[in-house]
């Protein structure tokens, strides 16, 4: 077991390495002057010039940037700037906290609701509440994101003003619910879909049937049983979703105003700050690995044929 | 009492009495058929009589809809209809070529990891973790950044996203495919890899991927609009389902109507996809 996750680990290395070379020379080969970014585009000294160019290694050979980046990022180097002057670590670790309650909390609502819906549907196959429940989720898949979030932000948050419509700086949990369902809706629809297939189709195997010829109530063999099957598929969606989730951030941040991640990603990818734009993606693929490994070791747990050696 | 008479008896799906075929025949034919009604109107727009797109009308702002203009008008006076009709135009052309990218770069990508193997197999694979890693959407918008805001950037931008899961998929599909008699006895008969490859694994690897495409086109239209949203994609004054999303948002408490008809008509077309997409997958026969 043990010897998997250190596996699994080392697997790692190369794809948060790759990952972050592929955002580091698309930022780089961004058209613009990035001296003239770090200077609001007011004109400079040569001297100057010369040594913002040192400072950030600019007239090095592109992969050695890159290795310098890695280093800061690495070692947490506290004199780890953007292009603003900004320490880099500092504006993550003022953001993180916002958007990782926000996807936790989508998370959460998208395994909730996603799992009971979808087991419902998958329990009564070909019934209306499967149909409805096929329709709407279709429906919730085709509907973008920010439609949804300034029709809720609409009703909810400035109408009825049951949430609030934007998140202040000083945010808290109750401030979040209405961001993190808009963040969940298309989630929730795919995990319903994929709960309702899995149900349906354990339904009718060997070892559901041979339970229920044993004697055990529904209720034992649903949750026994089928459920615990079906959730294999279902927990690797949720699981590795939590990379997407930051990425929706992006337009949900925008539209309810989170000082997230989200935003401080789009703002730095739409500025060039190369930094500050693949700390931001080494942080959300360090998740991802994470997550990856995460979802893993719960097969483990949800299916005791799956053993990691 | 038995011991087969303890509880409730679980309600079991019958599997042995799916719909009458013709039924679900009609059914493939209504969304295959709506879908291909939506294309042909959207092909003939330029002959179609409507306002144009970019003739504004600023004594006309945000006005209700009418027998000229159908749709009403959004803020700068502009036919919205008109709007909604170019742009639904411009979104499908951009899905298409975003699909086309996306197999164009990921079936041989895929097909080659899974065909031959080993290193080949590590090396490609490990770089579409890597692309796969990054948040879809970051990567978009960088790519785009890199080359300028343009909606062929954009698409070509959507289209790399989605290459490496065109890729994972071809390659878990081709994989048990490797060892199957008719592949071996190509290769004994003196064809090539790469042409055993192509001709024999490709097409039967194919039925999933061509679903997960159908997918993929879905999700293509809505995150070029998110993109468009995002003023990385079509540029203004031209007219974008996304863009004019993004106009209308600022006026939403004023003119509801000029910000929800543009949503409609994006889910509209991603639903319809969407639905070819489930009717393929079970025409293929695949879960």
């Amino acid at each position: 077991m043990w010897w998997y996750v250190v596996k699994r680990l080392l697997q790692a290395i190369p794809v948060f390495l790759g990952a972050t070379l592929i955002i580091f020379i698309l930022t780089k080969l961004r058209p613009g002057d990035p001296i003239l970014g770090l200077t609001g585009n007011k004109p400079v000294s040569p001297e100057v010039r010369q040594a913002l160019r040192d400072q950030f290694h600019l007239d090095d050979f592109i992969g050695l940037q890159w290795l310098y980046f890695i280093k800061d990022v690495v070692t947490f180097n506290p004199n780890f700037v953007g292009l603003d002057g900004q320490p880099i670590f500092d504006k993550i670790s003022n953001a993180l906290p916002v958007t990782a309650t926000l996807a936790v909390m989508a998370l959460a609502m998208d395994a909730v609701i996603g799992i009971v819906v979808g087991t419902i549907a998958g329990l009564r196959r070909n019934g209306w509440f499967d149909s409805v429940t096929l329709v709407l989720s279709l429906i919730l898949l085709s509907v973008p994101i920010f439609v949804v979030g300034f029709v809720l932000q609409f009703l909810l948050g400035v109408k009825f003003t049951v949430f609030p419509a934007t998140v202040p700086v000083d945010w808290s949990i109750g401030d979040l619910v209405l961001p993190a369902f808009v963040l969940a809706i298309a989630n929730i629809a795919t995990t319903t879909r994929l709960t309702r297939t899995s149900v349906a189709n354990n339904l009718t195997a060997d070892h559901v049937r041979t339970a229920r010829a044993k004697g055990l109530s529904g209720g034992l063999v649903v949750r026994n049983h089928v459920l615990r099957n079906s959730l294999v598929p279902v927990v690797t969606y949720i699981g590795i979703n939590l990379g997407s989730l930051m990425a929706g951030a992006i337009i949900t941040e925008g539209i309810f105003n989170v000082q997230g991640i989200g935003n401080l990603a789009f703002g730095a990818v739409s500025r060039g700050d190369t930094p500050l734009t693949v700390s931001v993606v080494a942080v959300m693929v360090m998740l991802y690995v994470m997550m990856s490994l995460v979802v893993d070791l719960l097969y483990a747990v949800l299916d005791p044929r799956i053993r990691y050696a | 009492m038995t011991i087969l008479d303890r509880g409730p008896a679980l309600p079991l799906p019958d599997a042995l009495s799916p719909p009458p075929r013709t039924r679900r025949r009609r059914k493939v034919m209504i969304a295959t058929t709506v879908f291909g009604v939506v294309i042909a109107i959207l092909l003939l727009v330029p002959l179609l009589p409507l306002a144009d797109p970019l003739t504004q009308n600023l004594g006309q702002r945000q006005a209700s809809p009418s027998g000229d203009h159908w749709l009403g008008q959004d803020a700068l006076g502009r036919d919205v209809l008109s709007r909604i009709m170019w742009g639904a135009r411009v979104s499908l052309l951009g899905m298409v070529v975003a699909v086309g990218i996306a197999a164009a770069i990921g079936l041989p990508w895929g097909l080659t990891a899974g065909y031959f193997g080993g290193w080949t197999d590590e090396i490609l694979m490990r770089v579409a973790d890597g692309v796969l890693a990054v948040p879809g959407v970051v990567l978009a918008i960088a790519i785009v950044g890199m080359l300028e805001p343009s909606l062929f950037n954009a698409m070509l931008a959507i289209g790399l996203v989605f290459s490496p899961t065109v890729a994972r998929l071809i390659r878990s599909e081709a994989l048990p495919l490797m060892n199957v008699d008719y592949v071996s006895a190509s290769l004994l008969s003196g064809t090539s890899s790469w042409r055993a490859m192509w001709r024999h694994v490709f097409p039967n690897a194919m039925g999933p991927v061509i679903v997960q495409l159908c997918s993929l086109a879905s999700l293509a239209l809505i995150i070029e609009a998110s993109l468009s949203f995002l003023g990385m994609a079509t540029q203004p004054p031209a007219p974008s389902l996304g863009g004019d999303l993004a106009d209308a948002y600022l006026q939403f408490s004023q003119a509801p109507l000029s910000t929800v008809t543009p949503g409609l008509a994006i889910a509209f077309v991603a639903f319809l996809v969407s639905r070819v997409g489930d009717e393929l997958r079970g025409k293929l026969g695949i879960r």
